[in-house]
């Protein structure tokens, strides 16, 4: 009885004080001067300026991240920036129960011990879209800059018609100002230069499949869209790209419904890791002449260790230029990579962990300060930035701008033969 | 029409893979009533090693005459059943003997365990992604030599039914037959008088685990030739499939697993080619769900005795 | 408590209710000293944890980082890990309630999760953008979407959760042990592929003259998930719960799982926790001595669900997002573990099961791989031996510690009373046995020495007024 009245007497107190509270979330700052989140966010360290990146160690990501973070541990760690020494710190984002794939909770928990270290001023990640959702509004709140040599979803950074969701991108930046900038193109492109590509090669009515995970639907989405913007049917579900098991142990039946189905062209969105090797070797036990094509998620030699021979003739789309088409600058750095590594080829977003890392010890020279606005203000301003990948623009979305697509064949080994260039459009 | 004979095909094919290891997660079962997660990874580990032998140690190529392929496989598909069946007995030795007077959820975390330690060493030694070889056995369409153009049926098809039917014929034999099939069914039944009438409970066990680790290392190498692709994780969800398949027959109950499985096995095909694929495993539990509902012991399933 | 307060006639109305509040307040200090002296190990460790709860930035910040600092580089979970440690914590104890004290395994547990994540993604989010329901929320009115404070949503997602648990639990009454938790198994997988699925959903229907045509409707999300999903917010002080509000969270979170110890504990000392014991022991027999076995389990199912969903509100809210991805079978596994591990039964060993793996998981693994990398930078990638290390873990505690951490009484005397026959048959003698483990007495005299631990705990559970342990 008692317990029923204090029960009553508390819930009434708190319907009167919330009924009271309601308002608009935090304000961010006016027009000119720093956002509010930006407020004396300066280092306490006189020695050391720390730069922390999130990424994957753990399980099928290790073939990309090791390269990445030692790209990145090359540029930036022990290098000196004034009076400051940069100190980086490869944090992980898998966990061992996660079977070694991101997990929610240990990049929240990374973003966190980044934004709690005063003396942090960059972070760079993350690998995969679905991390850098939960990660950039944490690092949004406390000014600190992020830039990612991998994350391709397009919500991220700008809204486009039919593959992101409403609301996207403005519900990752509740300070309302942006602090996330990538030096990779976004899958809208990607998938409008396949959609190009695949009509080049006679492709009229096409099949898609996607792994059901953020990176490979979205690619898949956008492919599906241009396609049929571009004239031509898509035969698979709905209209747009349809999700396979990748925990499947079989996909022949599978196969036997996109043969019946009469395609010409089939277009799958999926990383490595989604089973990939037993997918393309049902497909082509069915279908052994239809044309397969495949974005940079499938862009390893694992992939091409798991496919075998079912590989071969397939057509893939790379979001930049590959590490082999670099010019200048790139191409030294290609040819240096391979004598390092005793004639392995980087893995293909090795180059672009270079270029992320070159954008912020740019920004940390230009900036000359351990206060993260200045920090952020300068990454997010960068233009006409000479890396291994081109020169880097940053456009207002933190988008860069120019860039291209590169598009591939395999042939019958790895690495795959280049085919063409294409221009980076929008869908 | 055709395309659900073909259908029918594919899922036949899958559903005797999926028989061989059900009949290994039915025996552990019967006998000690455990389910044993570590299962899957031993069939996962069968197909690794049927992998190395086929294009590491005999090196097979296309080149390789086809007295040679025959007199390789069947080389490798015992080898493969020696290995697998005596990591699985160790694995009892170490991980569920000195369990069996635990709390009865003990010996399934340590399975657990076990299936996270198997997992992990095959992705150091193999890597994380597929790893595959190319086709070993011929991929011709055999009923394309009766005209029949429609519907293929591959050599690689039959291969599976070739191994796997005399595999489960000769299992039933054995454990209705022989005297230590007896046995087996002596301690499944009630180990405590088992053991009363002279039957040695902790070697029943140990030969249970050896023949069903056995069963799991011959359906790996079906599946590598049949498959030509393998990968760390195999084992989880083809373990469970099996495992649903030995529940779906009634769990303990032999000829109900295999059963099981060949339903199983359809209920994947036709959910594939006719439903979508990414809603097959939900389809799949959900007629699980629906058998128990109306026959709560399985299909073929007894009531077990209530063992104190 | 009502023991505490003598029953008194006392004035009626606001005023007779408020001497009696302080009636009960200030018999609180009596109470204390009456438990310190009965039980005096319990309460003062539990004294010690409302303490460190209390108290606890300080402890995390300048207590545990200075120790880690200065005497043993020990790694200290921040406070989004702590934070999480308590969620699960949340869902050991309500899977204890399902597994422990009634008995039935249960392999799906991450779909009751996964419902009360949604039930907040649908309640406090921009998804259902087509309406805008604004109550009391710390949003504008007219922002898309259904909003309605986080404490609010706590107790309906109990509801929902619950009613899904029985729900799902329905089918599987008449099911036997093993065939129970196959089905629950498939609960948990078929809950995450209906999240992840139905992101593009086209419903066409004729009926007489109603034509309802939608296409591409997103219900769920899909993989892309849902987000942002409202943090909680209390008015008064103005604090959002969110991932960046440092320790705030963490006080939230314990608050909630006090909440829940509190009510399970009450569930197990009543005739409900009772029939649940009765159930596990010998379903039979409790079926004959008059217990509703039908509603029992039905109960069971649903108040387990119920902690479930309150976990899964919270952390939706925490992390401010939710997609299909977070809800796994591997997560179903690991707080199965927890709860075996800690001490299937014993609602302190399932949160120690609960915090002691998150840490391992979160903390302790990735620390001890960056220590190996910056001592010996060639050593491979250590983080790609975690699961291993996990897994072995697993095997050795159960070999030398099945009963978890800190077990239940009564499951320890069992266990003592099994090994202790085995060891005794292994010697070559015959020991009479009540398979039962319910007379304790019996089995004190035959504790060798190597066992006092256990003996020990057993002795005193003889002797302790209340038959069960903490």
């Amino acid at each position: 009885m008692k317990a029923t009245k204090l029960g009553v007497m508390t819930f009434s107190a708190m319907l009167v004080v919330s009924a009271c509270g309601g308002g608009t979330p935090a304000a961010s700052g006016g027009a000119a001067g720093a956002p509010a989140a930006c407020n004396n966010k300066v280092g306490t360290s006189s020695t050391e300026i720390h730069v922390y990146s999130s990424l994957p160690r753990q399980g099928t990501n290790t073939e990309q991240t090791n390269t990445l973070v030692e790209q990145e541990k090359k540029i930036l760690d022990g290098v000196k920036v004034g009076k400051w020494t940069i100190k980086y710190f490869d944090l992980d984002d898998s966990s061992a129960a996660n079977n070694g794939d991101w997990d929610g909770t240990v990049e929240q928990a990374n973003a966190n011990k980044a934004v709690n270290d005063p003396d942090a001023m960059a972070y760079i990640g993350t690998y995969n879209s679905g991390a850098a959702k939960l990660a950039i509004p944490i690092l949004n709140q406390n000014c600190l800059v992020m830039v990612t040599p991998a994350n391709t979803y397009p919500g991220l950074t700008k809204a486009v018609n039919g593959v992101t969701k409403p609301g996207e991108p403005d519900t990752y930046y509740p300070g309302g100002y942006r602090n996330y900038s990538r030096v990779v193109g976004t899958d809208d492109a990607q998938g409008a230069a396949g959609a190009e590509w695949a009509k080049s090669l006679g492709g009229t009515k096409a099949y898609v499949l996607d792994d059901t995970q953020v990176y490979g639907q979205g690619l898949a989405k956008s492919f599906a869209l241009a396609f049929t913007n571009g004239g031509g049917t898509i035969l698979s579900a709905n209209g747009t790209s349809e999700g396979f098991d990748p925990k499947a142990s079989d996909y022949n039946a599978l196969a036997q419904k996109i043969k019946s189905s009469g395609a010409d062209f089939i277009y799958i969105g999926s990383i490595t890791g989604n089973n990939t090797g037993k997918l393309w070797k049902d497909l082509r036990s069915a279908m052994p002449d239809i044309k397969i094509m495949s974005g940079d998620g499938v862009y390893e030699k694992s992939w091409y260790g798991g496919v075998g021979s079912a590989g071969n003739g397939t057509y893939l789309t790379f979001g930049a230029i590959g590490p082999d088409q670099l010019t200048g600058d790139g191409k030294t750095w290609y040819e240096q990579y391979k004598t390092d590594h005793g004639g392995t080829s980087p893995a293909v977003y090795t180059a672009y962990g270079n270029a992320a890392a070159t954008v912020v010890l740019a920004a940390l020279n230009k900036a000359a300060t351990n206060d993260r606005y200045q920090v952020l203000k300068n990454v997010m301003a960068t233009s006409g930035l000479a890396t291994v990948t081109g020169t880097v623009t940053l456009d207002k979305n933190g988008d860069v701008t120019g860039g291209g697509i590169t598009g591939y064949q395999v042939e019958t080994s790895w690495p795959p033969k280049f085919v063409q260039l294409f221009q980076s459009k929008g869908l | 029409m055709d395309q659900i004979v073909q259908t029918f095909i594919i899922g036949l094919s899958n559903g005797l893979i999926f028989a061989l290891v059900a009949l290994g997660y039915s025996l552990v079962y019967g006998i000690i009533e455990l389910i044993n997660f570590a299962h899957g990874d031993v069939f996962m580990l069968g197909s690794m090693i049927a992998l190395l032998l086929i294009s590491g140690v005999f090196g097979v190529t296309a080149a390789t005459s086809p007295l040679m392929i025959v007199i390789i496989v069947a080389a490798v598909i015992l080898i493969t059943m020696a290995v697998t069946a005596t990591i699985n007995v160790t694995i009892e030795r170490l991980a569920y003997r000195p369990l069996r007077n635990a709390p009865k959820l003990a010996p399934l975390i340590s399975a657990i365990g076990m299936s996270f330690v198997l997992q992990n060493i095959a992705l150091l030694i193999a890597g994380p992604a597929n790893k595959s070889i190319d086709n070993v056995l011929p991929s011709v369409n055999l009923l394309s030599y009766i005209g029949v153009n429609t519907v293929e049926l591959s050599f690689r098809q039959v291969f599976v039914a070739v191994v796997t039917v005399p595999l489960l014929i000769g299992m039933s034999w054995f454990v209705a037959k022989t005297k230590q099939g007896k046995a087996m069914r002596a301690t499944a039944q009630d180990p405590d008088t088992a053991g009363l009438m002279g039957v040695d409970v902790n070697r029943t066990i140990a030969f249970t685990f050896l023949i069903g680790g056995a069963l799991a290392g011959a359906a790996g190498v079906v599946q590598i030739l049949y498959n030509n692709v393998t990968v760390w994780n195999l084992g989880f969800r083809f373990g469970l499939n099996a495992f649903t398949s030995a529940v779906l027959g009634g769990i303990g109950n032999l000829p109900g697993a295999v059963l099981g499985a060949l339903v199983l096995g359809q209920i994947n095909a036709f959910s594939d080619r006719y439903v979508a694929a990414n809603w097959t495993n939900a389809i799949v539990f959900m007629v699980l769900i629906g058998v128990l509902v109306f026959k709560p012991t399985g299909l073929l399933g007894q009531q077990l005795a209530d063992r104190a | 408590m009502t023991a505490i307060v003598e029953s008194e006639r006392r004035p009626g109305g606001f005023a007779g209710w408020i001497g009696h509040i302080g009636d009960v307040l200030g018999a609180i200090p009596g109470a204390y000293r009456d438990a310190l002296r009965t039980h005096p190990l319990r309460t003062t460790l539990l004294s010690a944890l409302v303490i460190l709860g209390v108290f606890y930035p300080l402890l995390n910040r300048s207590v545990l980082q200075g120790f880690s600092r200065n005497v043993f580089p020990l790694p200290i979970p921040d406070d989004t890990v702590v934070t999480f440690m308590l969620i699960f914590s949340i869902m050991a104890v309500g899977l204890n309630i399902v597994a422990g004290f009634a008995g039935l395994l249960d392999l799906g547990y991450v779909a009751f999760y996964a419902i009360g994540a949604y039930t907040a993604a649908f309640l406090a989010s921009p998804h259902f953008g087509v309406v805008s329901i604004v109550l009391l929320a710390n949003v504008p009115q007219g922002f898309p979407g259904i909003h309605i404070p986080f404490w609010f949503i706590v107790p309906l997602a109990m509801i929902i959760a619950g009613t899904f648990g029985a729900l799902l639990g329905a089918p599987t009454l008449r099911l036997r042990g093993d065939y129970l938790a196959i089905v629950t198994l498939g609960f948990g997988e078929i809950v995450p592929v209906v999240f992840r699925n139905l992101a593009d959903v086209t419903i066409k229907f004729n009926i007489l003259f109603i034509n309802f045509s939608a296409e591409h409707l997103n219900l769920t999300g899909g993989p892309l998930g849902i987000n942002p999903i409202d943090p909680p917010y209390l008015p008064g002080l103005g604090i959002t719960f969110n991932a960046s509000a440092g320790f705030a969270p963490v006080y939230l979170a314990m608050i909630l799982l006090a909440l829940g110890v509190l009510f399970a504990r009450n569930l197990e000392r009543s005739r409900i926790g009772r029939a649940w014991m009765a159930i596990r022991e010998d379903e039979l027999a409790a079926e004959m001595m008059g217990v509703h076995t039908v509603r029992t389990k039905l109960l069971a199912f649903a108040l387990g669900a119920s902690f479930a969903g309150i976990a899964g509100s919270l952390q939706a809210s925490y992390l401010g997002a939710t997609t299909s991805d977070f809800f796994q079978f591997s997560t179903s596994i690991l707080v199965l573990i927890m709860v075996i591990l800690g001490g299937i039964g014993n609602i302190w060993g399932v949160i120690v099961g609960a915090v002691a793996l998150q840490y391992v998981n979160l903390t302790l693994l990735p620390y001890l791989g960056q220590q190996i990398q910056s001592i010996a930078p060639s050593f491979p990638n250590p983080a790609q031996f975690n699961f291993l290390f996990f897994g072995l873990i697993l095997v050795v505690m159960m070999r030398f510690r099945p009963e978890g951490f800190i077990p239940n009484r009564q499951r320890a005397a069992q266990l003592s009373a099994h090994v202790l026959a085995a060891a005794a048959a292994e010697r070559g003698e015959v020991v009479g046995l009540d398979n039962t483990g319910l007379d304790i007495d019996e089995n004190i005299e035959l504790a060798p020495p190597g066992q006092s631990e256990v003996g020990e705990d057993a002795r005193a559970a003889e002797t302790s007024d209340e038959a069960r342990d903490l």
